[in-house]
């Protein structure tokens, strides 16, 4: 089944809640390390990955079709993301780079992480840049996407994020140079 | 950079920093070090778990989540008791701005090209006025509790019988025509 053929089929067909089935398959891992790289508890994106899916289903039918179904999915993930650490900072009363800092110390109590102190070390040096940068260099360095495909997500340019890339990379290096 | 800090190749020409060579190994290990952080750090899911069997278990709780939804409500409904009563709501507005809009404005009446309020003519006009147009009718008959009024010469006589029979037969026919 095509891309536009599953969209009819979630926007107005019979068999809506098996073209969904079929939606949530296909999508489920890309967006769960999506979210979890920038919440990185199990637990959280858990959470919040079920709701970008109950969104999805409820809101399908205002997808107009300009974008990739997957564009779309992930800016509603990246948002519903946002909003839940910008929740968690205010509840905890601290700013949202304190905040990356707190959620890489409880990386050592998860369970569901086995990383040892240069994973940590890496997450430290990605939490010093600005959320969009952040973003930027998780979907090109960890979840390998194309500069195209980023573009549309984040309705950027591709030259915009190449160049950004190359950028927030030598900051990584130097805080791993420096620290 | 000042060419004291140069050291020349001879034959070549070319030349680079006098300590270049110094600290090239400490540099080219501290790069390669670094690579292999990224490297070694880009293995970040095989470091970030998930519960065993997780993403199967989410995609059956997901879907149990939507498929309960649509249960409870499997389609979308039109509140229409929502809309009787905004309707209600605006003509109850309507009717009520309409009366205040009556009380505060008097009714005028136009005479040539000049608009009067009642509240601008006189008593004795008015008085005049009824007794010049409405007495010697029916409205006197009311007003005067005349029980010797006689209609037929007033009203009926002026009337023709096939006038008043096609009244009847128009009547008769629309209220047949009304039952089942």
């Amino acid at each position: 089944m095509t891309e536009e053929q599953l969209v009819i089929q979630l926007q107005q067909g019979p068999n809506k809640e098996e073209a969904f089935a079929l939606l949530v398959k296909e999508h489920k891992k890309r967006l769960y390390w999506h979210i979890r790289h920038m919440v990185k508890i199990h637990e959280d994106a858990d959470d919040i990955l079920q709701n970008v899916f109950i969104k999805v289903y409820r809101n399908i039918g205002k997808f107009k079709g300009e974008s990739k179904l997957y564009s779309w999915m992930y800016r509603i993930a990246t948002n519903e993301t946002i909003t839940f650490l910008n929740k968690r900072a205010k509840n905890l009363q601290i700013s949202n780079e304190e905040l990356q800092d707190y959620l890489i110390d409880q990386l050592e109590s998860d369970v569901y992480f086995e990383g040892d102190e240069i994973q940590k070390k890496l997450q430290r040096a990605i939490a010093t840049l600005p959320e969009k940068q952040r973003m930027v260099f998780n979907l090109k360095y960890f979840e390998e996407l194309k500069y195209k495909e980023i573009a549309e997500m984040l309705d950027a340019s591709v030259g915009a994020l190449k160049s950004n890339y190359h950028h927030e990379a030598k900051k990584i290096e130097e805080y791993l140079k420096n620290n | 950079m000042s060419k004291e800090n140069i050291t020349y190749q001879n034959k070549s020409g070319f030349g680079v920093d006098k300590d270049y060579f110094d600290d090239f190994e400490k540099r080219i290990l501290s790069n390669i070090k670094e690579k292999e952080i990224m490297l070694h750090a880009k293995k970040m899911h095989g470091s970030m778990k998930v519960p065993e069997n997780y993403f199967s278990d989410v995609e059956d709780q997901i879907l149990a989540k939507i498929s309960s939804e649509e249960k409870i409500n499997p389609s979308k409904v039109i509140p229409l008791r929502s809309y009787f009563y905004w309707a209600n709501a605006a003509f109850l507005a309507i009717l009520f701005t309409s009366l205040l809009f009556t009380q505060l404005n008097s009714p005028s009446i136009e005479v040539g090209e000049k608009n009067f309020t009642l509240s601008e003519i006189s008593s004795e006009s008015l008085e005049s006025y009824i007794d010049k147009n409405l007495f010697g009718t029916e409205l006197e008959y009311y007003l005067n509790g005349n029980s010797n009024y006689d209609f037929s010469t007033n009203v009926a006589s002026e009337l023709s019988s096939e006038y008043i029979l096609d009244y009847l037969d128009n009547e008769f026919y629309e209220s047949d025509f009304l039952d089942d």
